[in-house]
């Protein structure tokens, strides 16, 4: 079954076409989140709310398009309304990870670099991680986030320019 | 000199680097860059960030979340309607209203000869959609180019 045809038949009423849908991108969509809250309860959370605003909102879905940016809209509004309400007071870096342990990247670098990217704002750590661990274009972003690409543009230059510093400053105080 | 920016010089050497169309040609960077020490180092220092980042892989997350969105469907579907803010407020703020008018009205009857005027001159401007007494002031002179 692909994504249109589950789409459809979750139009017509039928609940486990959207299972199949929850089964494939959850995974996806837990880490998304996780990006922007750097907490995993509350990435469950709202992955587990954005599913069912979606299941909500399928009727109006144009199948022609594809479902996971759709659905990405949704949880990273999910995700944003999380941000606002809670902070991540006593959260403890310790238990965070958004990167995966890569062979040639020794450890250190990759918990500094984990560490400075955790020290961005949420926004800031969302384009980042689209352009760099999930290897997105300008318009992809761009579409994922619903805004113009020249404004990717400068938010990613932002982004990277702070993580810059963030890392120097790592440096500084090793 | 220019009248490019050093910022618009970097966005435009990110964007090359990226694979993406940069708002600058590469000729323009390079002159830039030739002239321009800070840019150079920004640039170097920007590249190994991105080297760095590059490298790096999304840690995969094994979440099973489809028992919990089933349970809510479960419940959403046999459950009475969820809660809506507003339908209160379309129904209540009106109500509310009418409420406090007919009080205000029977604690003093006179202002019956004060409202009625208002209510009238309100609801005509509502229905023309424009205040006749605003001034103009987007006229622009005889000869004068907008």
């Amino acid at each position: 079954m692909d994504d249109a045809v589950a789409i459809k038949r979750c139009q017509a009423g039928e609940r486990d076409a959207f299972r199949f849908l929850v089964e494939r991108y959850q995974a996806e969509a837990v880490g998304h989140a996780f990006a922007i809250l750097t907490n995993r309860e509350d990435a469950l959370d709202a992955v587990q709310e954005a599913f069912l605003d979606a299941y909500h909102t399928l009727g109006r879905f144009d199948t022609s398009r594809q479902f996971y940016p759709w659905f990405y809209t949704i949880l990273r509004n999910r995700c944003f309304k999380l941000v606002r309400r809670r902070k991540n007071a006593g959260l403890s870096l310790d238990d965070v990870s958004i990167l995966a342990p890569v062979s040639e990247i020794p450890a250190e670098d990759r918990l500094a670099l984990e560490r400075a990217l955790l020290e961005l704002s949420s926004a800031e750590r969302e384009i980042v991680t689209l352009k760099h661990l999930d290897g997105l274009s300008y318009e992809e972003i761009a579409e994922r986030l619903e805004i113009p690409k020249g404004t990717v543009m400068s938010r990613l230059f932002n982004a990277r320019k702070h993580l810059r510093e963030k890392l120097a400053l790592r440096k500084v105080h090793r | 000199m220019t009248d490019i920016n050093c910022e618009s010089i970097l966005i435009a050497d990110m964007a090359l680097r990226d694979g993406e169309e940069s708002p600058l040609g590469r000729q323009e960077i390079e002159t830039h860059l030739r002239n321009c020490e800070r840019c150079r180092l920004e640039i170097e220092s920007l590249r190994t960030v991105d080297e760095l980042l590059s490298s790096q892989q999304r840690l995969r997350q094994e979440p099973n979340i489809w028992p919990l969105v089933s349970a809510r469907l479960e419940a959403s579907a046999g459950g009475a309607p969820p809660f809506s803010w507003r339908v209160v407020l379309l129904f209540g703020i009106p109500l509310f209203g009418y409420k406090a008018l007919l009080l205000i009205l029977q604690a003093a009857p006179s202002l019956w000869s004060k409202l009625i005027p208002m209510i009238l001159v309100i609801a005509v401007f509502g229905y023309l959609k424009a205040n006749p007494f605003k001034i103009n002031s987007e006229l622009t002179l005889r000869g004068e180019s907008s």
